[in-house]
């Protein structure tokens, strides 16, 4: 009896230390596309040259207990795109430090959904709709920049800040700035992560000759260096060099990528003034908006989507790039379950239609401000089937849209059936 | 061996009027257990009932307790065998009438709190007439956060200039406030522990609570209905400013929600 407590704590400790660390899961759906696309059924990479790839990402970048990023200038944080105080904080199991400072925010707050590889699939995801953001493709939808570039800073605290309205995606609001900062930098740590290991994969799928040393280690590549030496002096024939030595990988695939983040703010889409005419109360404004009801059924192509009543019916058999990336890809049809389940298994999400937006709620997923609206049409929505606006559209016909489109919850056809109010009376 | 019984179960009177003292104290590590201060000026009328069945369900768990210590406790010189008792209908009707009949006290006690808080809207006089205080804001839930929809410059709703923050509302001092609270989804409760309120919200259902806060400060809304599994983290604060900094709070946000243009700062 004496000893229960004692015993009950080393069990706690026991069951909490046991258990293995983490890991950042191998990106299998791409592997498995790669290889059916480039070397055929039952055929595979080399062990070895998806080994080297795993080595590389846990050399540059670390593991979800204790992450790293290239080329980090420990004097002078404010040239790199991440910090490391910040992954410290956002990594790791959640505890907090002695002075209050929050640890494991990442998955304190994100990881159920998002999963600890930033793969979308968390123990969490199956259960909603829209599945939670995979962030290895580096796509974002809700960004102030044109399609393929990175979102800024803001576009990503502002997400954090607000939510995604409609998802499951809530506010985090309520956490202290310095506590958003830190997630947005590990998001940024995930993406490019990610996005390295696909390019990696791509190169290495250019070339899949097993005999090849893809990435070679500081030692491999002396080796290979004397080996080829050697062999010119002697008159044999040369071994392959490495295809990447230690450090091109990171020159070549990872630094592009955080040259593309730090320039994403030189992108932002510049958002003309709203035309005075379409303000509230403006006597033209109804004048306007008839335009931009035009706009939606001619030249802005809404109707095709959004449908004619804008409910989000006009199309409904379309996919999202993330089930578009390896599904479309291989040319997979919905209906056949078992090559679909082969996917799901290594851990893709179950293909499902993606709805165009219901244009009558008045319920914007990537922010309800009129500017957030205007960059949607402006720049389409990437990773979905929504298009940049086209070139003949003027920056005052997508005001006009932006505004038929931001009245349209507020006409009667959008109210609902007239609700019963409950405890709703008359002043006595 | 009787004794130590008898001992044992008066010890959950005992420890039990402990325990709750020491959470009304909030003293380590009972802290932040009890009920927030009140900040509401009809939430007292919710305080008082709570205190008054407090104190009832107190008295006659205490005293139950003892009863039931009292008659373990083994009579000098008597017999220990336990006796049949075939009920006793005296005793039954007095443990029958006794609770209906505070049942009876409360639910009478309590019909103007629930028409305080439930049924009598707060009146406000414009233009010499008397009307209802109009909600200031819409409540909207949803799986798992809350979205907070203003009417805009113009005062109405469902117009263009409707603005929606989500996961923080703000709202006046000394000011009566009304909410129309419904959800977009599933069942969700709304409840702001400081001000007393709690409301469950019935998807299709519009219902409507108020309050009037004499405290600044920011206080927690959660809610108290479990609506799926992000339930837990389905929570929002409710700041409650002084008039002045809430008339600059709400134009900054009414510029920054209607923004139509792109700037740096949130
Ligand atoms: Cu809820």
């Amino acid at each position: 009896m004496r000893y229960t407590g004692s015993l009950l704590l080393t069990l706690i400790v026991c069951v909490a230390g046991c258990t293995p660390p983490p890991e950042f899961r191998q990106n299998a759906v791409e592997v498995k596309k790669l290889e059916l696309q480039t070397l055929g059924e039952e055929e595979q990479f080399a062990a070895g040259q998806l080994e080297d790839i795993g080595s590389f990402l846990t050399a540059a970048f670390g593991t979800p207990d204790e992450p790293d990023f290239p080329g980090l200038v420990e004097d002078d944080p404010e040239v790199n795109l991440v910090t490391q105080e910040h992954l410290v904080s956002a990594a790791g199991p959640v505890a907090s430090l002695e002075d209050g400072e929050a640890q494991g925010l990442y998955r304190e707050h994100c990881v159920h959904c998002h999963g600890i590889s930033g793969d979308g699939s968390g123990p969490t995801s199956a259960f909603l709709n829209p599945y939670p953001r995979d962030f290895r493709l580096g796509k974002f939808k809700y960004k102030s920049t044109p399609l393929n570039v990175p979102p800024t800073q803001e576009d990503l605290r502002r997400i954090l800040k607000n939510g995604i309205p409609n998802t499951a995606m809530p506010s985090f609001r309520r956490l202290p700035d310095e506590e958003i900062d830190a997630l947005v930098d590990y998001v940024k740590y995930l993406t490019i992560r990610g996005r390295t290991e696909r390019d990696l994969l791509s190169i290495l799928a250019e070339d899949p000759d097993p005999a090849l040393d893809f990435i070679a280690s500081e030692e491999q590549f002396e080796a290979a260096d004397e080996a080829i030496e050697a062999a010119v002096e002697s008159g044999d024939e040369e071994p392959y060099p490495p295809l990447f030595g230690p450090n091109d990988v990171v020159d070549e695939v990872v630094f592009p990528q955080v040259d593309q983040w730090f320039e994403a703010v030189d992108s932002m889409t510049e958002v003309p003034q709203r035309p005075v005419e379409l303000s509230p109360g403006h006597p033209d404004r109804d004048m306007w908006i008839a335009r931009g009801k035009d706009l939606f059924f001619s030249t802005g192509a809404c109707v095709q989507c959004h449908g004619k009543l804008a409910l989000g019916d006009g199309q409904v058999d379309d996919y999202d790039d993330w089930t578009k990336d390896w599904m479309k890809t291989l040319g997979i049809d919905p209906a056949e379950t078992e090559r679909i389940n082969e996917f799901v298994g290594l851990g893709a999400m179950p293909p499902r239609n993606l709805i165009p937006r219901n244009l009558r709620l008045g319920n914007y997923r990537g922010g309800s401000r009129p500017v957030d609206l205007y960059l949607r049409i402006k720049n389409g929505i990437e990773g979905t089937p929504m298009p940049a606006a086209a070139v003949s559209l003027t920056s005052d016909d997508i005001w006009s849209l932006v505004e038929y489109v931001r009245q349209l919850p507020n006409e009667s056809l959008s109210q609902p059936a007239v609700q019963q109010p409950v405890n709703e009376r008359a002043p006595r | 061996m009787n004794r130590v019984w008898s001992l044992l179960f008066l010890l959950v009177p005992i420890l039990g009027t402990l325990l709750i003292v020491w959470a009304i104290f909030g003293a380590w590590p009972l802290a932040g257990l009890w009920l927030p201060e009140n900040v509401n000026e009809y939430g007292g009328v919710i305080d008082h009932l709570f205190n008054l069945i407090l104190w009832i369900t107190g008295v006659i768990f205490i005293g139950t307790g003892a009863i039931l210590a009292l008659t373990m406790w083994p009579a000098k010189g008597g017999s220990r065998r336990a006796a049949y008792v075939h009920g006793n209908h005296t005793l039954e009707i007095i443990w029958a009438v006794i609770p209906a009949g505070i049942l009876v006290f409360l639910s009478i006690y309590q019909l103007n709190a629930w028409a305080e808080n439930k049924m009598d809207r707060p009146v406000e006089v414009v233009d010499g007439e008397e009307r209802l205080v109009p909600p200031s804001v819409r409540v909207v839930a949803r799986q798992f956060d809350w979205d907070f929809f203003y009417p805009g410059p113009d005062g109405k709703f469902d117009t263009v200039d409707d603005f929606m923050v989500t996961g923080e509302v703000h709202v006046p001092k000394n000011q009566p406030v009304v909410f129309q609270i419904e959800s977009s989804d599933v069942l969700h409760s709304f409840f702001v522990p400081s001000l007393r309120v709690k409301q469950d919200i019935v998807p299709g259902m519009k219902q409507f609570v108020w309050f009037e806060a004499n405290k600044a400060g920011r206080y927690e809304i959660a809610c108290t209905e479990l609506c799926g599994w992000g339930h837990y983290k389905m929570g929002a604060v409710l700041e409650v400013q002084e008039e002045e900094d809430y008339a600059v709070w709400l134009q900054e946000t009414t510029a920054k929600c209607l923004a139509i243009s792109q700037s740096f700062e949130e």
